[in-house]
Order: structure tokens, then C-alpha cells, then sequence
């Protein structure tokens, strides 16, 4: 049996290992992340040792002590090793079997199949790439392509971008620093551009010696970046030694346009410069315009008056000069021989708070060498117009599909605002109207349907001349009317006459047209149509249903948008006698065997009664004659079970199914003493009667019973 | 004879029971199919199940049981097999009652989903690699511009990613691949010139009537392994903003041992009916009387074999005989006390 029930394990064992095979079936339990190979890290320290960087090596090495020391390998106890034994031979053999199936995919591939992809690999299953820090560096080349053409925001946020690129730990840091670097050159060839086209500025303006200050600013700054494009030339040499030497190189030559650019800008600084000890410039213009009026009627026209001049006042003649509204060119004057100019705008329709207006002037031909360009003050201009006030009531409640009056009344300065256009926008449908003379304005609208529960409503009235656009957005909230449902079904169903669901539905103050109702039992979904109000359901149970309580669904679905569904849901009690007739089947197979041995119990009670009584009652029948015998034949049997009974219990010695007679005698004979030959007396004729065949006289069983008397209680 | 008779026996017996033992088993041994909403296993969506308490759809049907769209997403990810044109009706309803459905998918049959809603934009079926933008395998490819709702997300890592060709009017690309990224579709590794650069677009947004739908070009950003790769469950986050979530789970494979625990729930329910219940029950009794009898028999065979082995003189009839008689006196113990007197 033991050894059955080993081989019955292996079976299950074996069927898991079967399982384990199967595709998707990780050999990993439960995920874990973390784990550790020492080899890779390992061979990145010699590698470091080995280009000379002795300090990363050395912080690399620390960093992985530190690791380890807080790392508690799996296979540091005995079911881990075992589990990551198990592990590690599923894998392997999953593999084996992947070749296998990869194989046999290969030879029996039809032509054309499409190559399908997975979906997804375990990212522990997946071989860690090699670095390959010539596409990187190829970034780094696009970033100081950026800060030379001056776009020095866009190169510092791809500059960022770089450090979410794969980047292998040891050389993270190096990388971290290189970038560092980079920023920080950038950050002040940037603050160098900046400070000569501040001292180029301030030349065209006349300001010398500032602009000479600036230029010492600006020299001292670049001296400071080519001091760090030293340190990054040193960071490429660090770098050598986990990229090679020929991506170090490639490095090396993407950054060098930031030298040449350091170049140039010491070039740029020194030309001012010379500039600056020269003292040479061109002369500042001033301009300056102004309104009459600062608030003008939409569609009306402006004067625009200005004066044109150049240093210590003197007037500039003849010079064109743009005017601009709002950042578009309206008009084009020229200064007179005070440098005065004035001109007149058609004042746009725009009904906005606020209108800006301005001026500028660029000198032209050879002017540019004399004088420099202007712009001048900005005039904001304030637009008159008046925007009509829009007021609307509506009809409630406002369902969805079924048509409402909006009612509304529109205001300007206090007044109606009579016979002008309204519109209202329902999702892409604009609907006009206009005001009557009142004010007033209405509309019979309609919303679609599936509009949810509010609904945002749209009026607007369009600009005229003076008149300002308006508009008003009202959430309209959406009602549904509630239909009713009444169901009448049995409580009790069986499999042979059809479940029969009827129902009633009804909407209070209105009708419905013919709407859905749709029936959900287990598998069973009947959809049926109301007609006249009322709907019948006959859903066929099927004869193999099990019996207990079944769940019903209904769903009523109006046709009308404005109407909401309903559900419901009713508990039916399923009785099945097909599928309950084997139970009862059963139970009356054991009712019955278990009366049948209560009968034989019972029987055999009878019988023990009437020997007690030792009297036959009456004439035996045939059957009855073996009975009969039985009868006689029970009564040495009975004297010595009783006898035995006594004796096993005295002794503490039982007759085991084994034990003749006599065996039982040899057993007991010592332990029973003095009263072993009362017992003795009883088992020879037992055992006469039993094995010889032999009737025993009633002289004999008189002296049983004494003997058994005597046994039990001494002579 | 005997012996070897009962060594079969056991025998027969170890294998039913060890197989019995280990079909029980399986009902608590967690699932490892991909995408499996239990599956504690890399790909699965265990952690993506804890950390959103979303809502298991075994039909998609059983979204019109949702009173409102407003308020929910729906998760559909990595799906196997074409959406007919009932459950796409269903979607496109519930985008229409302003709900939020995220397709995440990549060589699935998310296509037909996008074909059935009228939508242009397609997944690629391209495979998307990046060697500077990554994880430690270009396969393991990242996003590195973001837009709009995702403005605030660095970086995202995805697992044999594909793309998306958007061609829907007001569809928003909120994630982009690298210009470094390029189609593999040949798996070397190496980017040859007929193979495509990027940038591509990897997420998109779409407005659909009053809803969004959402396309991720890869089915495996939310998988047990993949979540805490980079941003991932930040952007999980943003796109959820504390919605209740549903998974579509109608459509993905099932695995022998989730089969297995599905007929073992079936049995389950079959068994907890009240007729087979009552009359497992009842001949389980009567298998157990039957058996007491059968082996008491057989144990009176053995003793009658055994007697006559020590005294073969003895007739073998009048044994039984014997036998039967004791059997039934001890069966009557109460009649026998009643004569005792």
C-alpha cells in the first residue's frame, strides 16, 4: 500500500513537471527583480584597473562590497538551493524543448508566413546588450550642434535626455560629470553671446565705456569655459577606457565645435574691443507717437500724431515710419523737416478692452551706416461698442428628443434690442431666430438623443457696427420620464411545461412604443416586443437543469429617448424530477438494505426469544423446519458465547476468528484457574455440536447451563 | 496470488490519489497565462490588479451593466483574437457615453477593434527597438518625449514594442519614441536601410464622440515586471486618476492549467447542486457499508483457509456454516442479552 502510494506521488510529480513545460509557465516563482551576477561586475573592475582608472575601479569596488553585504543570496539555505536547483534544471530544459519546437517551426515553415513577434520576454530572460557608446556620442555631437547655432534651451534639455539613455553603471558617473560639463560650458559661451550683443548695443548707442566694462565681463567668462573644455578633454581621456580609444577620439571631435565656438567669441570680443578703444558709432533715433483720443468708436477712424528725432534733439526729416495695430502693418507716414508726422486709421471692428498701437522705424540705404532703428512707445487704444445682454428661460422639464420652448429677451444699454439675430447652437445644428419688437425672441428646439443628464445650450447673437457679439451658455438639465413594470411568474417551475413570465408596463401620463423587454436566464436571453402594454414570456426549461433557485433577469428598453430603461430581477424555484430521481433512486436502496438488515436483526431476536422460552409455538412449514433446527442448534451455541463472552472479559484473552475451540481452550486455561474446567465442560459440547454433527441431549445442556452458572458465579 | 493482487491494488489506488491530490492542487496554484489578472508571475497583472482594484470583464458585453461611462476606463490589453461587430458596438457605446477605453497592444488583434470603431490610426506591427534609449536591451525600448496629459512622464519602458500610424483628425501623439529608434522587423539589431527611423508615435489620444481612447504600442507596460520599470506606474497613475477600471479579460488564451482549475470550479458547481449533492452523499454511505461487509467477508475467508491449513481433516462447509452462525450471534448482541437472563 505504501509503496502504491509513492509510486501515486511520483505520477502527480510527474504530472507537474509536465505542466511546467508548457509555454508561459515561468521555471521563476513568484517574480522577483532583484537578483545578482558577479561575473560582469567583476569583469567590469579589471577592465577599469586595467585602462588605468584606478579611483572608479576603486569607488566601483566599494559600491559592490556594499552590495553584497546587504545582499542574502537565495541559495543560502537549503530550500532555496534546492528551489534554485529545481529552478535552474526546468530552465534548461525548457530551453532544450523550445530548440526542439524552434526546430521542427524551422523545417515545416510554410513560404510566406509572417514572422510573428512575442508579445513580451521576461526582462530577467533577456541578455544584457553590450554598450555602444557610438550612438550616444552621436547625440552628444546633435547637442553642441544646438548650442553653436545658439540654441542653447534645446540643447540643455536634450543634454538631459541623455542620462535616460542606457548608460552602463561604472560609466554612469563619468557620464554624469561629462554632462555636467557640457552644461556648464554651454551655460557660459550662452552668458559670452549674450554680453557681446550687449556690448554691440550699447556701442550702437553711444555708451563706450560700458560697453568696454561689459567686454572685460565677457572675456573674463570665456576664459572660465575654455578652463572647463580642458576639463572635458580630461573626462573624454577617463572615458577611453570603458569606450575605446577610437570612441574616445569620436568624442573628442563631436565637442570640438564648442573650442572653435569659444574661438570665435574670443574673436567677436576682441574686434568690439577694438571698436571700443577706437570710439566709433552711429547715432540713436527716438520716436514717438501719440492719440488725440484714446477711446474710439468701433469702425470709426484715429489720428495718429509722432515726432521723429535723433541725439540732443534735433529733428530727423524725411524718414518713412510704420504705424502698426495690433502686430499688422495699417499705415505708412513720413516725418516732415520738424521730424513731426501725422496720418489717420480706419479703426478696425474689433471688440476687444484693449487695441495696441505703435511705431518703427528702420533706416534704409545709407542711413543704415549713419543712424540706428526705433520703436516706439506703445498707445493702447480702448474700443467703444456695446454687447447686448441675454437672458433665457426654458421650458422645464426638458427631455431628450421631445420638442421645448426657449423663450429670451435681449438688452442693450437698458432698452430691448429689437429685430436682431439670435442664434442657437443645439451640438452642430444652429437654429435663428430674431427679437421682436420687445426684446423678446423664442424657439422650439429639440435635443438628440443619448444627450446623458445635462446638456450645454448655446446662444449667441453676432456683431453689428457698434454692437458687440454676446453670448450665453446654459446647462440644461435632462429628465427621463420612469416607465413601470409589473411581473407575474410562478414560484415553483419545472422542465416539462415552459417557465411563463407575463408583465405589465406602463408610463404614467403617457405611452410607449412598443418597447423591448429582454429576458436573462442562465443561458436563456429572449428578447420579446410590449404590445397592447403587456408582454408573455415562455422560456423552456431544459431537462437537464438541476433543481435550487433560478435567477431572472428582465430589461426593459424603450424606444423613446426620452424614456429610461428599466430592470428587474426574480428568484424562480426549479424542481427538476428528472435530475432529482436518481437521489431518491438512491435513497430508496438505502432505506431499503438498511430495513432488510433490521428485519434480519430482528429475526434473529425472535428466534433467540423463543429458545429462551425453549417452547415451539406452532406447526413448522417447510422452510420454517430449518428454522427449527436452527432453533436447537442455537442453544450449546449460545451457552458458550455467553461463556466466552464471560471468559474473555475475566481473562482479557479474546478468541481471535482463527481460534478452534480447543486452541482457544489450550490459551485460556492457565489464566482461568479453577474455573477452566466449568469452561472446559462447555466447549467440548460446543465443539461436538458444532464439528461432529452431533444433537446435543438436553441431559448435556442442562449440565451447560449449570457449568455456566458456576462459572460466572462459583459453585 | 494474494499478495501481488493487493500490490496492484495499492498500486491503482497511490495513482488516483496522487492524481486526485494534485488536480486539487491546481485550484490553488496561481495562474501563469499572460496578462492573467492573478498571475504573480512576470507577465502578469497581479500588481497592475492591486495597485487600480480593477474589475474583471469576462464578456464584453457585460460593460451595458455599467450605468455610466463618465467616470470609468476600460483596459484592454494585448488582446488574442479579431472583436466582432457586437462587442465593438458595445465599445464604441460606451465610448459614446463619455467613457475612457486604454488599447494596449502591439501584434494582437487590437486592429479590428480600431477598424470596427471607424477609427484610422493603426498599430504598426512593427517591431520598434532603440540601442541608446532603453533598458538593458534595445528591445526594452523608452519613450522619451512627452505631450499633453503625459507632459509631466520622463521617460516610459516598453518590452518588443510596436508603433502607431495616427491618421485620426484631432488624434494627439502625448508619447514619442527617440529619432534613435528604428523597425527590426528582421531582429538583428542592427538598423539597415530599409528599415524605418523614428521618432514614432507610441501613444496616442483620440477623442471619440464624448469619450478617449487611448493606444499603447505595447500590451506589456503594465505587466508584473514592467511596472516599476522607468515611469510606468506613474503614467498608470495619470491615466487613471483614481476611475474605476475594468479589464477586458474575453479575449486572451487559456492556459491547460487555468482549463484545469475552470473544470475543477465546473465540477465544483456541479456537485454543490442539491440532487448530486444529497446523492454523493448517500452513496458514499453505501459504498463505505459495502465495503465493511466485503472485507469482513473476506476476513472470514481467511480465517476458514487458515483453519483448514492447521486441521485439514475439517470439512470446509461446516466452517462456514459455523461461521455464518457466530457472525449473526454476534450481530444479535441484544438478543443475547436478553437470554442471558
Amino acid at each position: 500500500m505504501r509503496k502504491g502510494l509513492i509510486l501515486g506521488g511520483l505520477v502527480g510529480l510527474s504530472f507537474v513537471l509536465i505542466l511546467s513545460f508548457l509555454p508561459g509557465c515561468a521555471a521563476t516563482f513568484p517574480y522577483q527583480k532583484k537578483t545578482v551576477e558577479i561575473e560582469p561586475e567583476r569583469a567590469q573592475v579589471v577592465s577599469l584597473q586595467r585602462a588605468g582608472m584606478w579611483d572608479s575601479a576603486s569607488s566601483y569596488l566599494g559600491e559592490l562590497r556594499e552590495f553584497l553585504a546587504n545582499y542574502v543570496p537565495v541559495g543560502r539555505n537549503i530550500i532555496g538551493s534546492l528551489r534554485q536547483f529545481g529552478q535552474g534544471l526546468l530552465e534548461k530544459l525548457r530551453r532544450i524543448g523550445g530548440k526542439v519546437v524552434g526546430v521542427f517551426k524551422l523545417v515545416w515553415k510554410e513560404d510566406g508566413e509572417q514572422e510573428r513577434f512575442p508579445r513580451h520576454k521576461n526582462p530577467l530572460e533577456i541578455r544584457e546588450e553590450s554598450f555602444l557608446p557610438a550612438v550616444l556620442i552621436a547625440l552628444y555631437g546633435k547637442i553642441v550642434a544646438l548650442q553653436v547655432s545658439g540654441e542653447w534651451d534645446l540643447a540643455s534639455s536634450q543634454l538631459k535626455r541623455t542620462l535616460l539613455s542606457y548608460i552602463p553603471e561604472s560609466l554612469r558617473y563619468i557620464f554624469t560629470r561629462f554632462n555636467e560639463l557640457i552644461q556648464t560650458v554651454g551655460d557660459k559661451l550662452k552668458r559670452v553671446k549674450e554680453d557681446i550683443n550687449v556690448s554691440e548695443a550699447l556701442l550702437k548707442q553711444g555708451q563706450i565705456d560700458e560697453a568696454g566694462e561689459v567686454l572685460e565681463e565677457a572675456w573674463e567668462t570665456l576664459l572660465e569655459a575654455e578652463r572647463i573644455l580642458d576639463d572635458l578633454g580630461s573626462a573624454v581621456d577617463e572615458l577611453r577606457g570603458g569606450i575605446g580609444a577610437s570612441a574616445a577620439e569620436k568624442l573628442r571631435e563631436e565637442i570640438a565645435p564648442l573650442a572653435e565656438l569659444a574661438e570665435e567669441y574670443k574673436r567677436k570680443i576682441e574686434d568690439l574691443y577694438r571698436e571700443v578703444k577706437e570710439g566709433k558709432r552711429r547715432e540713436a533715433t527716438f520716436l514717438e507717437i501719440s492719440v488725440a483720443e484714446r477711446k474710439v468708436v468701433v469702425g470709426d477712424s484715429l489720428e495718429i500724431l509722432g515726432s521723429l528725432e535723433r541725439e540732443k534733439g534735433r529733428p530727423l526729416a524725411e524718414k518713412k515710419v510704420d504705424i502698426l495695430l495690433e502686430e499688422e502693418k495699417v499705415l505708412e507716414v513720413a516725418s516732415g523737416e520738424d521730424g513731426k508726422f501725422k496720418g489717420r486709421i480706419d479703426f478696425p471692428l474689433l471688440y476687444k478692452k484693449e487695441v495696441r498701437v505703435l511705431a518703427f522705424f528702420v533706416p534704409q540705404g545709407e542711413d543704415e551706416e549713419k543712424y540706428y532703428g526705433d520703436i516706439s512707445n506703445e498707445v493702447l487704444i480702448e474700443p467703444i461698442f456695446h454687447t447686448p445682454i441675454i437672458k433665457v428661460e426654458y421650458q422645464e422639464p426638458v427631455y431628450p428628443v421631445l420638442p421645448f420652448e426657449v423663450q429670451g429677451e435681449l438688452m442693450l444699454q437698458d432698452e430691448p434690442l429689437r429685430d436682431y439675430p439670435v442664434k442657437i447652437e443645439v451640438e452642430e445644428k444652429i437654429i435663428e431666430v430674431s427679437s421682436d419688437e420687445a426684446g423678446k425672441f423664442e424657439a422650439e428646439l429639440s435635443l438628440p438623443s443619448g444627450v446623458g443628464r445635462t446638456f450645454p445650450l448655446r446662444i449667441f447673437t453676432p456683431s453689428r457696427k457698434i454692437i458687440g457679439p454676446a453670448s450665453l451658455v446654459i446647462n440644461l438639465p435632462i429628465s427621463y420620464k420612469v416607465p413601470s413594470m409589473m411581473v407575474e411568474l410562478p414560484s415553483v417551475a419545472a422542465p416539462f411545461s415552459p417557465l411563463e413570465i407575463k408583465g405589465e408596463v406602463d408610463l404614467e401620463g403617457g405611452l410607449m412604443e412598443r418597447p423591448a423587454v429582454r429576458v436573462i436566464t442562465g443561458g436563456e436571453n429572449i428578447t420579446t416586443v410590449v404590445e397592447e402594454k403587456s408582454f408573455e414570456v415562455k422560456i423552456s426549461i431544459p431537462l437537464s437543469s438541476f433543481s435550487g433557485w433560478k435567477e431572472i433577469s428582465l430589461f426593459l428598453y424603450p424606444q423613446e429617448a426620452w424614456i429610461s430603461s428599466l430592470d428587474r430581477r426574480e428568484k424562480v424555484l426549479l424542481v427538476n424530477p428528472l435530475t432529482l430521481f436518481p437521489f431518491f433512486a438512491l435513497l430508496a436502496v438505502f432505506i431499503g438494505v438498511s430495513r432488510r438488515r433490521k428485519k434480519r436483526i430482528k429475526e434473529a431476536e425472535g428466534v433467540l426469544e423463543e429458545v429462551k422460552e425453549g417452547l415451539p409455538q406452532k406447526e413448522e412449514a417447510p422452510e420454517e423446519k430449518e428454522i427449527a433446527k436452527l432453533r436447537g442448534t442455537y442453544t450449546p451455541i449460545r451457552i458458550y458465547a455467553e461463556a466466552l463472552d464471560w471468559v474473555s472479559h475475566i481473562t482479557g484473552t479474546q478468541q481471535a476468528p482463527g481460534h478452534t475451540i480447543k486452541e482457544y481452550l489450550e490459551l485460556i486455561k492457565e489464566p482461568l484457574g479453577q474455573r477452566y474446567a466449568d469452561f472446559e465442560v462447555i466447549s467440548l459440547i460446543t465443539e461436538r455440536f458444532l464439528y461432529r454433527l452431533m444433537r446435543v441431549s438436553e441431559e448435556e445442556l442442562a449440565e451447560a447451563r449449570r457449568r455456566l452458572s458456576w462459572l460466572k458465579r462459583g459453585r | 496470488m494474494v499478495e501481488k493482487r493487493k500490490m496492484r491494488k495499492a498500486l491503482v489506488l497511490g495513482i488516483l490519489g496522487g492524481v486526485v491530490a494534485v488536480f486539487l492542487l491546481i485550484r490553488f496554484f496561481p495562474p501563469n497565462e499572460d496578462f492573467n489578472l492573478d498571475n504573480p508571475f512576470w507577465n502578469g497583472l497581479k500588481s497592475f490588479r492591486e495597485e487600480t482594484g480593477a474589475f474583471s470583464l469576462g464578456q464584453i458585453s457585460d460593460l451595458r451593466l455599467v450605468p455610466s461611462s463618465s467616470g470609468t476606463v476600460l483596459f484592454i490589453i494585448g488582446p488574442w483574437g479579431a472583436y466582432d461587430s457586437e462587442e465593438v458596438s458595445v465599445i464604441s457605446k460606451y465610448l459614446k457615453g463619455a467613457g475612457t477605453v486604454i488599447l494596449a497592444e502591439d501584434f494582437g488583434s487590437g486592429n479590428s477593434i480600431l477598424k470596427g470603431l471607424g477609427l484610422e490610426s493603426r498599430f504598426s506591427g512593427h517591431l520598434v527597438v532603440d540601442p541608446l534609449f532603453r533598458g538593458k536591451s534595445s528591445l526594452l525600448a523608452k519613450t522619451v518625449d512627452t505631450a499633453g496629459s503625459l507632459a509631466d512622464i520622463k521617460d516610459l519602458m516598453f518590452n518588443y514594442p510596436t508603433s502607431l500610424q495616427v491618421s485620426d483628425y484631432g488624434g494627439e501623439i502625448v508619447a514619442s519614441s527617440s529619432s534613435f529608434s528604428f523597425f527590426d522587423d528582421n531582429l538583428n539589431g542592427k538598423k539597415e536601410e530599409s528599415e524605418e527611423e523614428g521618432p514614432f508615435a507610441m501613444i496616442v489620444r483620440i477623442p471619440y464622440e464624448k469619450g478617449e481612447i487611448y493606444l499603447i504600442s505595447d500590451s506589456s507596460l503594465f505587466i508584473n515586471s514592467m511596472l516599476d520599470e522607468a515611469e510606468n506606474r506613474e503614467f498608470l497613475q495619470t491615466i487613471i486618476q483614481g476611475k474605476r477600471l475594468f479589464v477586458d479579460t474575453s479575449h486572451y488564451p487559456v492556459g491547460i492549467l487555468s482549463r484545469l482549475r475552470n473544470i475543477e470550479i465546473t465540477i465544483y458547481e456541479i456537485i454543490s447542486r442539491l440532487e448530486v449533492r444529497y446523492a454523493l452523499f448517500l452513496m458514499l454511505v453505501m459504498t463505505i457499508v459495502w465495503l465493511r461487509i466485503k472485507r469482513k467477508k473476506a476476513g472470514y475467508e481467511e480465517d476458514i483457509e487458515g483453519v483448514l491449513k492447521r486441521h485439514p481433516e475439517w470439512n470446509k462447509e461446516t466452517l462456514k456454516q459455523v461461521q455464518r452462525l457466530r457472525s449473526r450471534l454476534r450481530s444479535s448482541k441484544a438478543g443475547l442479552e436478553g437470554v442471558k437472563d
